[in-house]
């Protein structure tokens, strides 16, 4: 009997971590349109799935595209002091000029000029006991902002924030490495509208690089999400 | 061993039936204030009429451009709007808002949204009113994460708001949005006209000689139409109440301020009054408990709050008197506070972890009561409706720390939305000293965050007519001393029952103060006042009233002439080539006359070379500690071929960086669109970097084409000390 109950037993822990997964897995409500999601306030964002290698063709909405783009990179949480992590951002750096950007022809289809990347700016606050929304990415900026820690937003900004390793990032539901690897919004604070691209930490260096560059490309061609997509 | 096999099978069935629900919430960011009424135009909105509208008639509103963000646009976001359609979707959004989607005859949609209580400011003049409609909705339905569709008459009642569009579900063309929803009634039609009456707050205490204040709300439902009379009953003797006004205008959307005033003679005690609201031949009441208590004290005793820093407001890096292990004292907007700015947040890590936080405090031998309150927020990951797996122990412990009573013992099951207020009797520790103990308590997995705020210990002790004022002193500087620069001024006090509110004063006037404290210090800038004599002055308070004044300090100021410096050197690049303190890139030192200088013969020439290229302009400073003032300014003379005047292509930065190159401010960036004839003057302020050294940091980044020239000259930082 004792040895049935631990049978028993284990088989609950296995079943728990079952159901949490599938918890995690649980549907949640998505708009009809392709990579698209809905953030923590009801509002559409295009995500990067986790599954990227292949990019559908677009198609475009009606709505505006950046004329111009540059990267005001943001390194958010205290992973990034780690000697290790630290050695990814010479690569995150400059999503938007890097000539290895496989969207830069794209890009300069569509006449969006590409500018050089701001200097970086790096905020080690422990986050690890934080999950991190996309409303917390949005206080996060506009604090930023407001204490003048980061650039004020010109037409063509795009804030990329990339999270350390050991933050959890979610999205109206969706996680982050199972739903989506990065996404793009925008937040329209005191100082303006803010466009911004989200990218957790992932622990391939290149699918991490691959996933900042698509999301910036995106944010160019499809900053309000009615552009190209 | 039966027992423990069925509560095995108990726990596998359990964790497979239980719906998971959302993990946690969290408040808005865009447009937050002006969606919850804590804007500094919530008091333009007209609570006591509203509007009739129509879904399309608010779609055919044109949206403003540009939206202000933290301000409302009238009239539309000015009024209370009143819509009959029909409720279709809705949801709980992560900010906490229920959002519900309604539509009209012809399928038209707009948002309609409901804040959560916990998300608004106590100071939103629709607190109230939101508070009321989520708890209607909530009586009606469950929303959660997804989406619900329902159909469903309404008549909903919220101010206007023009929201961004960001493709939300039911959205209208021009954005504009009912938010927050102030009262939704389901099935309209089939409603009796009623109202209801409302007070807040709805207990209170007035003093002997003094007077306090209740709102008192009527809403109305189901199509009543009527002025609605007001009155008041039940006061006690020597007690005297006023409304004003006395009735509230058709329909009977309104408030009224109700004061009473208690005579000095006054009856003391425990009363209920009785509001009276008659209307349309309805008539409504409702009692406010009101305690009349005798001057300088409280019910026949004297009640003292006991605990420091009780809202944890003193921030994580001066928690005391509280002693609490890392990461406790939280000012995060993952568990926002009930109240200011900084809350205690134990555990919420998913990891086997324990947080503790203690405050020791004495009991009076004295006291006839003795209550420890405080607001808690649970949440959770945990999903078992049976199993306490996290915990948090309230606890009473001597001053060794042995456990003298557990008083309760909450858990993950005790989940909650928003701050519940606990409140324990400690009247039996009276005499003691007893530290207030917390212990958080969370296993391998799954979090649960155990969130406290607001504490108050509050003892009353018998009413013994104290008219002993307290004493109190200032024991620095001392008295006939000459003082200049900054000085700290230190007061201390004491008092037979205990000390409520010390303040300083520097020459009459009051400079420092604060609550339930015996100390007080504050760092007093001389530089301030004039030189010559000034006089210092403590004074403390009791909770009778009592007002205890130290002796008279005098002291001299004698702050030396102001006199200033320029901390620049060469800042008018004069000495050419040898370019020294300055670190300049190549080519950038400049004599042509391509881009002659503001003064002399030479400046400092950034970019200018129509290709990606980045020129650098730095010079490191000390900025005395005893600065008064530091001011930059330079010249800057800008021009470019760039022909756009909406795109920013090339830019000068302008920052102060620390000595080893970290910026600590950007202070203005200038631009291709900055571009003019001749030299403009720049200045700014510097005086926050005293004590510090500083690079002064002009970075010029060109792009690829089209040259943009940033010459500065004359760069100056004057410092007065």
């Amino acid at each position: 009997m004792k040895k049935l109950t631990s049978i028993l037993i284990v088989l609950a822990m296995f079943l728990v971590q079952w159901a949490t997964a599938q918890q995690a897995a649980a549907p949640v409500d998505r708009p009809a349109e392709p990579n698209m999601v809905f953030d923590d306030d009801g509002g559409k964002v295009q995500i990067v799935p986790s599954d990227f290698s292949v990019a559908g063709p677009k198609t475009f909405h009606g709505g505006p595209v950046l004329g111009a783009v540059r990267q005001v990179s943001i390194f958010l949480g205290a992973g990034w002091a780690d000697q290790q992590a630290r050695q990814r951002q010479t690569g995150l750096l400059n999503a938007a000029t890097n000539n290895a950007n496989p969207h830069l022809a794209e890009l300069q289809k569509h006449n969006i000029k590409m500018l050089r990347s701001a200097p970086l700016f790096e905020d080690f606050s422990d986050l690890s006991k934080s999950r991190i929304n996309d409303l917390t990415i949005q206080q996060k900026l506009s604090d930023l902002l407001q204490s003048k820690a980061i650039p004020a937003p010109e037409a063509g900004t795009v804030y990329v924030v990339f999270l350390a390793p050991g933050i959890d990032s979610t999205l109206g539901g969706n996680k982050a490495g199972t739903d989506y690897v990065a996404y793009h919004n925008f937040v329209n604070l005191e100082a303006g509208e803010i466009h911004y691209v989200v990218v957790p930490f992932h622990p391939d260096a290149q699918q991490h690089t691959a996933a900042a560059t698509r999301a910036f490309a995106e944010t160019a061609l499809n900053p309000n999400g009615r552009g190209w997509f | 061993m039966m027992q423990h096999l069925r509560r095995s099978c108990l726990l596998l069935a359990v964790t497979l039936l239980v719906v998971p629900s959302a993990l946690f919430a969290q408040c808005g960011v865009e447009r937050w204030s002006v969606k919850t009424g804590t804007d500094p135009d919530a008091g333009l909105v007209n609570l006591n009429s509203s509007t009739s509208t129509t879904i399309a008639s608010m779609r055919a509103i044109p949206a403003p451009s540009p939206i202000p963000a933290n301000n409302r646009v009238a009239p539309t976001e000015t009024t209370v709007w009143v819509i009959n359609a029909t409720l279709t979707e809705f949801k709980l959004e992560n900010d906490s808002d229920y959002h519900l989607v309604i539509t009209d005859a012809s399928g038209n949609t707009m948002i309609t949204e409901i804040p959560s209580p916990t998300c608004v400011g106590s100071g939103s003049p629709f607190f109230s009113a939101i508070q009321n409609s989520r708890s209607k909705f909530d009586a009606q339905f469950t929303a959660t994460t997804s989406f619900q569709t329902a159909n469903i008459p309404v008549q909903i009642v919220g101010v206007g708001m023009f929201d961004f569009l960001h493709g939300q579900t039911g959205v209208a063309p021009n954005g504009i949005e009912l938010h927050p929803v102030l009262d939704i009634i389901f099935n309209p039609g089939t409603q009796t006209p009623d109202f209801v009456l409302s007070t807040s707050p709805g207990s209170g205490s007035v003093a002997q000689g003094s007077s306090a204040t209740s709102k008192i709300s009527t809403t109305v439902a189901g199509g009543f139409n009527s002025a609605i009379s007001l009155s008041v009953s039940g006061l006690p003797s020597g007690v005297t109440a006023s409304l004003s006004p006395t009735s509230i205008a058709a329909p009977g959307n309104g408030s009224s301020t109700l004061t009473f005033n208690a005579s000095s003679t006054a009856a003391t005690g425990n009363f209920n009054v009785t509001v009276t609201a008659t209307g349309g031949s309805i008539t409504h009441t409702a009692t406010i408990a009101l305690a009349i208590t005798a001057a300088g004290g409280t019910g026949g005793g004297t009640t003292t709050q006991l605990l420091g820093n009780p809202g944890f407001e003193n921030g994580s890096t001066n928690p005391a008197p509280w002693t609490a292990s890392a990461g406790v004292i939280n000012n995060s907007a993952s568990e926002p506070p009930h109240g200011g700015t900084w809350d205690a947040w134990l555990d919420g890590y998913g990891t086997t972890h324990t947080d503790t936080l203690m405050q020791q405090v004495t009991i009076p031998s004295t006291a006839t009561s003795a209550t420890l309150s405080f607001w808690l927020h649970i949440d959770t990951a945990e999903t078992t409706t049976t199993s306490a797996f996290d915990t948090l122990a309230v606890q009473v412990r001597n001053s060794s720390g042995t456990v003298l009573s557990t008083l309760k013992t909450f858990s993950n099951l005790n989940k909650n939305t928003g701050f519940a207020q606990q409140s324990f009797d400690l009247t039996s520790f009276k005499g003691q000293t007893i530290q207030i103990n917390f212990v958080g308590t969370e296993d391998a997995s799954l979090q649960t965050s155990f969130v406290l705020d607001d504490f108050a210990l509050n003892v009353t002790t018998p009413s013994t007519t104290d008219t002993t004022p307290p004493t109190t002193s200032v024991s620095a500087p001392a008295n006939g001393a000459t003082v200049s620069g900054t000085v700290t001024v230190n007061a201390s006090a004491s008092d037979n029952v205990g000390v409520t509110q010390m303040q300083l004063l520097i020459d009459g006037t009051l400079v420092a103060s604060n609550t339930n404290s015996t100390s007080l210090s504050f760092s007093w800038s001389t530089a301030s006042v004039a030189n010559g004599s000034h006089t210092i002055v403590s004074k403390a308070f009791d909770a009778a009233g009592n007002v205890g004044t130290s002796a008279t300090i005098t002291v001299t100021v004698s702050n030396g002439t102001p006199t200033t410096s320029e901390l620049i050197v060469n800042g008018g690049f004069e000495n050419g080539t040898n370019t020294s303190p300055w670190t300049l890139t190549a080519g950038v030192i400049n004599n042509s006359t391509s881009e002659p200088a503001h003064t002399g013969s030479w400046d400092a020439w950034l970019d200018g070379t129509g290709t990606s290229h980045t020129d650098t302009a730095m010079q490191q400073v000390t900025i005395p500690a005893g600065a008064t003032a530091a001011t930059l300014s330079f010249w800057l003379h800008v021009d470019t071929a760039e022909t756009s005047t909406t795109s920013a292509f090339d830019k000068l930065t302008v920052q102060v960086r620390d000595s080893s190159g970290k910026v600590l401010s950007t202070l203005a960036t200038f631009s291709n669109l900055d571009h003019a004839t001749g030299y403009k003057q720049h200045t700014f302020d510097l005086t926050s970097f005293r004590g510090q050294i500083i690079q002064i940091f002009f970075s010029g980044v060109e792009d690829f084409e089209l040259q943009t020239s940033f010459v500065l000259d004359d760069v100056s930082l004057q410092v007065t000390q």
